[in-house]
């Protein structure tokens, strides 16, 4: 059972991780716009072939 | 938007059929101005690729057009990359503006389908405090969650199990996750507590802030000194939930921009002709008195100016609501807002934009909403009285117990003050009215904030302008009935076309509408006033004209002017070569499903009619406005003064105003409803409080109706929330209330409000759509 403080500092050092991994998202400007992403569904690519082609004509 | 008007889909259209339209100035010359340094550097943002430029496109409606736009790097090499914000209708582009000019770039999007205008407001605000209660919302949920684990053991723990030793930890730890929920999460609600509290005035959020202070406060000496779990739990839940409300609301208010620039009404630049008589494109910020400008056919006057040769026709319709134009000879002064129809003018402005006329009517202090009908928000006052009185009550025990004994008195007093906490009415009003904006917005309804709610459920008084609002200000429906089918052929329509092209009046705009393809000029025209147009086009010579000057008495079955059901049906013939060829039958129908609406709402409201239009049609609205409650060819101000004569009554109604039209802004402000009707929803926004799609306007009587539904719902969100407050306080100011109560009754009490908030409004919502 003294195991428990010890898993949960690991446990919100886990969490935490990600906390940050959401305000890097953020940063990122993922959540700025979250309806004209769902509209982009029907161009996406549909092979890995067309994906790499994509990003590299984004380049 | 449907997907049929959407510009992607008419673009194949008009790709098979090899027809080009361009209105007035085509092509690359409107966007002339762009390439100017000053301008490009107002619009054009330098980043590392190239210039990055953000465009307002009306025109998105669907999904394909984002595809059409964000393909735009593919068509031209000089577009590095184009990307869409389909909620707000925003294109951002970056270009290479050596390759391809910002005017080319704006033409091309023109001939697409998706005109461009510039904003000159950038967005970077909104985004970051946007992303910042985002950032917000997350650490408190994530403290929420985290110490509701914890939370978890002390709720739950059993007597044979020994929790001490956990607790020593898991308090510390509760302690530290709640560090940032206080002092970054709802560091907003102590920023506007304080506020309001130098301003002298208790606002919702103090007594919000001394909660969360409070608990803060108390679960740290809990933890400190009696090595106790505190009420962390509750604090960070309560922060969460009052930023998920706060959020919700932010998002319902994104969609719509209410404070229009008056001068984005108009084309942002004008041809200016200088000293040497050549032509440049100016913006008309810069325009001075003096100026001369040439305005061409279809443009809106942009100042007071002076005519200096041309012919003036100018249509007022959306000033004065009067569809007729208005004919001005040379050395007669126009006003601002009006569109010239006919040929180009050139014009001697007499006052820079700022002074005409229009603007001074619009800015004049006389028509900002007068202060004093502000509803006094009864929710406002409410809450105002009750952080008074809960501080009193939690202060009032503190003392008490002070006095008789004060081992309880600290926890009497935070436990008051915790449990009595609003949050609940903190979150009533922007979940309800969140929701209400949220639905009616689906309906075609835009609401500028919660506030119009209550005035919509309150207003007693409806008065509505007649042209544009409660009649459609273009479609007039019209038709042909030949006198001989082969006589008419395709030439011949557009020689019609083309006469009636030459003359200004309303029907033969709808003429030339109805027939497009003028394309011979006229060698000959006369128009006749009150009687007809005539001329001569290519071989044809055309009379269009009434029926007594054609000739044409008793030659077509039920040639009268004849009033069918809610239409007034006028007629017009034509004659070619001295030959019959038809009649045009025009009728002005009232906007559909509005002729019930208005039958519904004579029930419940007592309505008006104020018109800039002539009396002719007195007779047929008679049918739902009385007599004495009809007014025509009244001007803004007496528009204006009419309200406010109702407001002065007896118990001081609530007059909504029900228009359209740059006229009726004065009379908008005036009122304490403004509703501007709009055909398209993003040419026309005045400054109003409710934006409503015309096609929904048969719909207004229960959308008011919900509004009503929505102020009751929230009148009982208070009484649960009394409730809740009621029981808690009994417990809490006798010393009793334990943590536990203090914990479970107040995220209990957020989720009741919300839920029933939530609940009641689709309930009353979906009631009202089945009528």
């Amino acid at each position: 059972m003294q195991v428990i403080p010890f898993l949960i500092i690991v446990g919100l050092v886990v969490a935490g991780g990600f906390l940050v991994a959401f305000f890097w998202a953020l940063n990122d400007g993922q959540f700025d716009d979250d309806v004209t992403p769902a509209l982009r569904v029907p161009d996406a690519p549909k092979t890995n072939s067309e994906t790499k082609d994509k990003l590299e004509t984004k380049k | 938007m449907s997907e049929e008007s959407c510009p992607t889909s008419l673009n194949s259209d008009r790709r098979n059929s090899g027809k080009h339209k361009y209105d007035t100035l085509s092509g690359i010359a409107k966007w002339e101005y762009l390439d100017r340094d000053d301008f490009y550097d107002k619009y054009v943002r330098q980043v590392e690729e190239g210039g990055l430029v953000q465009f307002f496109i009306p025109g998105i409606g669907c999904a394909s057009c984002v595809s059409l736009l964000e393909r735009l790097p593919e068509k031209n090499s000089a577009v590095i990359r184009s990307e869409v914000n389909f909620a707000n209708k925003q294109l951002t582009v970056t270009f290479d503006k050596n390759k391809l000019p910002l005017s080319q770039l704006a033409a091309w999007l023109e001939e697409l389908g998706y005109t461009p205008e510039f904003q000159e407001k950038t967005t970077d605000e909104k985004k970051t405090s946007r992303r910042s209660l985002i950032a917000r919302l997350a650490v408190a949920g994530f403290a929420f969650g985290n110490i509701m684990l914890l939370a978890f053991s002390d709720y739950l723990g059993g007597e044979d199990f020994d929790l001490s030793g956990f607790k020593d930890v898991f308090g510390p730890i509760s302690l530290f996750l709640s560090i940032p929920v206080v002092l970054y999460s709802g560091s907003v609600y102590f920023k506007s507590a304080w506020n309001a509290l130098r301003a002298g005035v208790l606002n919702i959020d103090v007594p919000v802030a001394l909660g969360i202070a409070t608990l803060f406060i108390r679960s740290t000496m809990d933890v400190v000194q009696n090595g106790g779990m505190g009420y962390f739990d509750s604090l960070a839940g309560l922060v969460f939930f009052l930023l998920i409300g706060k959020w919700y609301q932010t998002k319902t208010y994104d969609d719509l921009n209410y404070e229009r620039d008056y001068k984005s009404w108009f084309p942002i630049n004008v041809m200016k002709q200088n000293a040497d008589d050549s032509l440049s494109s100016t913006p008309i910020s810069d325009l001075s008195t003096g100026d001369i400008i040439r305005i061409h056919h279809g443009e809106i006057v942009p100042a007071d100016a002076l005519l200096l040769s041309g012919i003036g026709l100018l249509d007022k319709s959306f000033t004065t609501g009067e569809s007729n134009p208005e004919e001005i000879n040379e050395g007669e002064e126009i006003e601002a807002g009006g569109r010239q129809l006919g040929g180009a003018i050139v014009l001697r402005v007499v006052r820079p934009v700022e002074q005409s006329q229009l603007t001074s009517l619009w800015n004049s202090e006389a028509f900002s909403k007068n202060s004093d009908r502000s509803i006094k928000d009864p929710i406002d006052r409410i809450s105002k009285h009750f952080t008074l009185a809960v501080l009193l009550i939690a202060f009032g025990t503190l003392l008490f117990w002070l006095y008789k004994d004060s081992s309880i008195a600290w926890q009497a007093f935070t436990s008051t003050l915790i449990v009595a906490c609003p949050c609940a009415l903190a979150l009533s009003l922007p979940f309800t009215y969140g929701s209400v904006l949220r639905l009616l917005g689906r309906e075609g309804a835009y609401l500028k904030n919660t506030m119009v709610v209550e005035r919509m459920a309150r207003v007693e008084h409806l008065v509505f302008d007649k042209t544009g609002t409660l009649t459609p200000s273009k479609d007039f429906e019209l038709e042909f009935d030949y006198f001989e089918k082969s006589f008419v052929s395709k030439q011949m329509k557009s020689a019609i076309s083309t006469l009636a092209n030459q003359s200004a009046h309303p029907m033969s705009r709808a003429i030339v509408r109805f027939w497009t393809g003028s394309t011979y000029e006229a060698t000959e025209f006369s128009e006749k006033v009150g009687a007809g147009v005539e001329g001569t086009i290519g071989e044809f010579k055309i009379q269009i004209g009434s029926e007594k000057w054609i000739g044409a008495q008793g030659i077509y079955p039920d040639t009268i002017s004849k009033t069918d059901g809610d239409f007034q049906i006028s007629y017009v013939f034509v004659k070619v070569n001295d030959k019959h060829a038809g009649r045009f039958s025009f009728a002005k129908p009232i906007r559909e499903g509005v002729d019930e609406e208005l039958k519904a709402l004579k029930e419940f409201y007592s309505l008006h009619l104020l018109s800039g239009d002539s009396n002719s049609e007195r007779e047929i609205f008679g049918k739902w406005f009385d007599d004495n409650a009809m007014h025509f060819e009244q001007t803004p101000e007496e528009k204006r003064k009419y309200i406010s004569a109702i407001q002065n009554q007896k118990g001081t109604p609530l007059v909504a105003m029900v228009g359209d039209g740059l006229n009726d802004a004065a009379a908008l402000k005036s009122s304490d409803l403004g509703v501007a009707v709009v055909d398209d929803l993003y040419a026309f926004s005045p400054s109003s409080d409710l934006i409503l799609d015309a096609r929904s306007l048969k719909k207004w009587g229960g959308m008011m109706q919900f509004a009503r539904a929505a102020q009751n719902t929230v009148y009982i969100l208070f009484g649960i929330s009394f409730l809740y407050n009621a029981i808690g306080l009994s417990f809490a100011i006798q010393g009793l209330l334990t943590p536990v109560i203090a914990a479970i009754l107040m995220p209990i009490s957020s989720m009741t409000v919300v839920g029933v908030a939530l609940l009641r409004t689709r309930i009353t919502w979906s009631g009202l759509l089945k009528n």
